[in-house]
């Protein structure tokens, strides 16, 4: 049966929607792929449409179709493996995949086929989850899906009209979605990889580099989807092109630190050889002991969704207090909150902070590292630090003094500032005079170090934005921001921005302000106050949904499992509740679209009808069923011979019901009448 | 109200629907088990999303498979005899209670049951698939002729048909029995190549009639089973197409006595059963009078089609 059924030719029609809904489904890989897998894709496509339209041969007619055919198939997995090397990871699984449902569809013959060819696009379907998790993907996989059931109810009813086939499978998948979304809350999710993640498994957009250079001209249009490798060493301002996000922050009852208090802690860098700035070997780092903090006032509470970005550390407003209870992670002594494991999905943890503390005020087992300057550099640098130390008396009125002069001189804020070559450090200082964060925070240092005052420059983010929809704060890669801590007795590490003296903006507004207006609003809008506002507006809530979406639905895992089921009221959540709830959901939705599909939608409307029924029903139990072909009077007729007994009865109901359809008298009481009474036994 | 819809409902089922996953639906779960691993390998909950999609699509063509086929209503008719390996016509009546068609329906017959067997859909591969109804409109009846094939004479029990269909997207087979309870009488195919006997000996002047009769071109008619071979018209087949029989006119008169001792040159039985039962059926078409006579019963010469039922009866059941 089954055999037979395989081997039947599936209609043209058939092909025809299996063709356009696979190409619905690759059309997105053609923006992530290379361009000959698009091409290959349409050739074949092509090729099937030709054979059906002017009837070309097809591989199966002709024996040098077949071997082109079988030769340019394994030509394509030669290339894919030439383009993405022999392991086959993300990006080469889905080119392989895209371009082998192609060529399957040129040697579509048979129902299997047909099968073999849907499921290929359900694998495709879900391919497009690893390049993109938006709301609109999501969208278009409902759709894709409602393309794929047509297909296959296509494949077995081939004369169904398109409205049909649509209209039902639009109604499957609508039904489906119960059970859809009781198994994606309940399910119990375990947190993966179960075998290892080929390297490219992960989109890490940018992130924050572990090491700073000064006067590295940043690449203008480095790929914005770099591996980390990719990614030119120390180029912050290279972050600031990019809108990604870095982390989202939400403050438990919405209570916000002040702008100027947003310093989003990272890396600490310490090490410098003149130009590149590392942070402390991992030989030299520790994490026990040796890190005091006094703090002062109210902490902040707070949630930090970070997205991935493949290091081990975790970004905290400074200074945290308080670490995440859901991961291991631990603070080293110059202040680096450290995850033990790279950061490889998007992760959230629950932290609080002070902004006002003193870090290390005693001592500190690093001052030495911190006051380290490479030899015979910088010496138009250590000449102005000796002048403007004979000035000052105190440590205090020193780094004043040194404000003092980025201020005083014509030092400004430039997020393109020219090269710099040779000595970066007095070039900076003497010379171009213009820069970003990274320039200002590096020449500091050196000037602090040369005064014989502990400094180090600190990484992370300044700012961000709080959307007024969600009271969610986004902190994106342009927010990257270097600043240094200096350390004095008594007082431990301060942090002192020396951005903030030039550009006092940066540090107020954020760096926001700073773009060119055509990346804050589209080019066409941008001249028109009240349409920007608009857009803003529009925007802030598209991002208020975006960051529920994420948060709820893309990084919905294990631990937001529980933390979903515990808000919903299951006390302590395991798997056995969550299996045990599952069965009950089950079996609800079971018996809904039971009921729904099953529904006797054959109660007819008209009263007399209704009884009529119910009297055959009455007579049913006893036998006398009525037959299709039976009329009243004959049905009556047999059911007094049956029932003796009833015989009056029977004749009565059956002459009112004869006549209240065919006369239309109003008997209708009565005989409704009888019909209740109508009590049949043998 | 509930025990009314119980009993409406208990009334409607009047056969029992199985339903399982075809080997579309077996690849289809391994489909979602393979995708939802990967899923969980990457962590990627939206890919989650899809497999539970997949597993709610499934389950409700299940439920969309199941009331398929679950408003029908069917009655049998009677076969009526036929030759041997021409397929019984059963009538079968199909009512569609549901207001909406009923699609896809395929009918499927298994020769014999067997209760032999530990694994029940073992017989699902020995069911012949021999009819097919695309649609059954809503709320109608239709009669629908279900070709059974034959191949033994004598009588044979109709066994089991399965009604079923993989409606709507073939990843599940909803199904119920319907156990014909019948048997049907099967001629002898009609078959030999041997010229009509001489006439009756019983009738002296009919000899000479008959062979004018066979020779005396009357016209064609369209081919009929059980029509001699030798009076096809093989010409004519090879101008249009069509199977005609070349008529030869012969007083109505004639009669024919077929004796088993006509046959005694053929090998076996069954090839002289095949030789008596086409010289019947010639004879009939011819409107001759005849009678049979077999080794344990003979039947008088007579005509009609109620003698030639007997005539054939009796060489279907020779021997058994």
């Amino acid at each position: 049966m089954a055999n037979k059924r395989s081997a039947e030719i599936p209609s043209k029609s058939s092909i025809h929607w299996l063709m356009v809904t696979l190409t619905i489904i690759a059309i997105p890989h053609f923006f992530y792929q290379p361009l000959w897998v698009a091409a290959i894709f349409l050739l074949m496509m092509g090729w099937r449409l030709m054979n059906s339209w002017y009837g070309w041969p097809l591989p199966a007619d002709k024996r040098l179709l077949k071997v082109l055919h079988s030769v340019g198939a394994i030509l394509t997995i030669v290339l894919v493996l030439y383009s993405y090397g022999i392991t086959i990871g993300r990006d080469a699984g889905v080119a392989l995949l895209t371009t082998m449902a192609a060529f399957k569809m040129v040697e579509v013959k048979n129902l299997r086929d047909v099968y073999l060819s849907c499921f290929m696009g359900f694998f495709l379907v879900i391919t497009h989850f690893f390049f993109n998790q938006s709301i609109p993907i999501v969208i278009l996989m409902l759709v894709n899906v409602i393309l794929l059931t047509s297909c296959l109810i296509t494949a077995n009813e081939s004369d169904s009209s398109i409205k049909h086939r649509l209209k039902q499978s639009t109604v499957m998948v609508l039904q489906a979605m119960p059970l859809m979304l009781l198994l994606f809350v309940l399910f119990p999710r375990i947190s993966g990889p179960i075998w290892g993640l080929p390297n490219d498994a992960m989109d890490i957009p940018d992130s924050l580099p572990d090491s700073m250079t000064l006067g590295e001209v940043p690449p203008q249009n480095s790929a914005v989807t770099g591996m980390a490798d990719n990614i030119t060493i120390g180029n912050i301002s290279q972050l600031i092109q990019s809108d990604a996000i870095a982390f989202r922050v939400r403050f438990d009852n919405n209570q916000f630190p002040e702008r100027q208090d947003l310093y989003w802690r990272g890396p600490v860098l310490w090490h410098t050889d003149g130009k590149r700035w590392l942070p402390l070997t991992d030989n030299q780092k520790r994490y026990e002991n040796g890190t005091k903090i006094h703090v002062a006032g109210e902490p902040f509470s707070y949630s930090m969704t970070l997205e991935p970005h493949d290091r081990r550390w975790l970004f905290a407003l400074d200074f945290p207090t308080d670490y995440p209870q859901t991961m291991r992670t631990r603070l080293s002594v110059d202040g680096e909150l450290n995850s033990s494991d790279a950061i490889k999905q998007r992760t959230q943890y629950q932290l609080s902070s002070h902004t006002e503390y003193l870090f290390n005020p005693q001592n500190d087992p690093y001052l030495q590292y911190g006051l380290n300057l490479p030899e015979d550099r910088h010496p138009r640098s250590l000449q102005l630090a000796r002048s403007l130390l004979e000035k000052s008396p105190t440590d205090q009125s020193y780094i004043e003094a040194v404000l003092n002069y980025y201020r005083q001189q014509d030092f400004s804020y430039s997020l393109t500032p020219p090269a710099l070559r040779g000595d970066t450090i007095d070039q900076f200082l003497f010379e171009s005079r213009e820069g970003f964060c990274e320039h200002y925070a590096a020449s500091f240092t050196v000037l602090m170090r040369a005064a014989g005052i502990p400094a180090r420059i600190v990484t992370g983010y300044q700012g961000g934005e709080i959307n007024p929809v969600d009271q969610v704060l986004t902190v994106r890669q342009r927010d990257a921001h270097a600043w240094t801590e200096v350390w004095l007795p008594q007082q431990g590490w301060i942090r002192i921005d020396p951005t903030a003296a030039v550009s006092s903006e940066r540090v107020d507004f954020g760096i926001r302000d700073l773009l060119p207006a055509e990346r804050r609003s589209p080019a066409a809008i941008a001249k028109n106050d009240r349409l920007v506002e608009l857009w803003q507006s529009a925007k802030n809530n598209w991002d208020a949904l975006n960051s529920a979406w994420e948060m709820w639905v893309v990084s919905y895992g294990p631990d937001r499992q529980l933390q979903l089921l515990e808000k919903l009221g299951m006390h302590q959540p395991d798997w056995e509740k969550m299996i045990r709830w599952l069965a009950i959901g089950i079996v609800l939705i079971f018996g809904w679209i039971a009921w729904t599909t099953l529904k006797l939608k054959n109660l007819p409307q008209d009263r007399v009808q209704r009884f009529y029924q119910k009297f055959c029903f009455k007579l049913a139990r006893h036998g006398v069923v009525r037959q299709p072909h039976e009329g009243p009077e004959d049905f009556s007729r047999r059911a007094q011979l049956a029932l003796p007994h009833h015989q009056q009865q029977i004749a009565m109901i059956s002459y009112c019901y004869m006549h209240l359809r065919y006369r239309g008298e109003a008997l209708e009481d009565d005989f409704i009448e009888s019909v209740k009474n109508f009590r049949p036994h043998r | 109200m509930l025990r009314q819809y119980w009993q409406r409902w208990r009334q409607q089922q009047r056969y029992r629907v199985f339903i399982l996953p075809s080997r579309y639906g077996l690849s289809y779960s391994i489909l979602i088990l393979v995708m939802l691993l990967g899923a969980i390998n990457y962590n990627n909950s939206l890919g989650h999303l899809l497999c539970f999609l997949l597993v709610g699509v499934g389950h409700v063509a299940m439920h969309h498979s199941y009331r398929n086929v679950r408003q029908l209503d069917y009655q049998l008719g009677r076969a009526e005899p036929v030759f041997c390996q021409q397929p019984v016509l059963l009538p079968l009546n199909l009512t569609n209670h549901s207001p909406r068609p009923i699609r896809q329906l395929d009918i499927a017959y298994l020769p014999s049951i067997s209760r032999s067997g530990w694994w029940p859909l073992k017989q699902f591969s020995r069911y012949l698939p021999v009819y097919k109804a695309p649609q059954l409109a809503a709320e109608q009846t239709s009669l629908h002729l279900i070709p059974i094939p034959t191949n033994k004479r004598g009588w044979q029990d109709l066994g089991r048909m399965r009604l079923s269909s993989v409606y709507p997207i073939g990843l599940l087979l909803s199904w119920f029995f319907i156990d014909i309870r019948q048997r049907v009488l099967i001629y002898p195919r009609p078959m030999g190549n041997k010229p009509l006997p001489p006439p009756s000996a019983m009738e002296d002047s009919g000899a000479l009639q008959h062979q004018q009769g066979l020779d005396d071109f009357a016209g064609f008619h369209r081919y009929r089973v059980g029509d001699a071979r030798q009076h096809i018209a093989w010409k004519a087949l090879a101008r249009d197409g069509i199977l005609r029989t070349k008529q030869f006119s012969s007083p109505s008169g004639q009669k024919m006595l077929f004796n088993w001792d006509d046959v005694a040159d053929l090998p076996d039985t069954e090839a002289k059963l095949s030789q008596l039962c086409q010289w019947i059926l010639t004879a009939d078409t011819a409107g001759m009078q005849y009678g049979l006579i077999l080794p344990k019963q003979s039947i008088a010469i007579d005509s009609g089609d109620q003698h030639r039922h007997f005539c054939l009866r009796s060489l279907a059941l020779y021997g058994q």
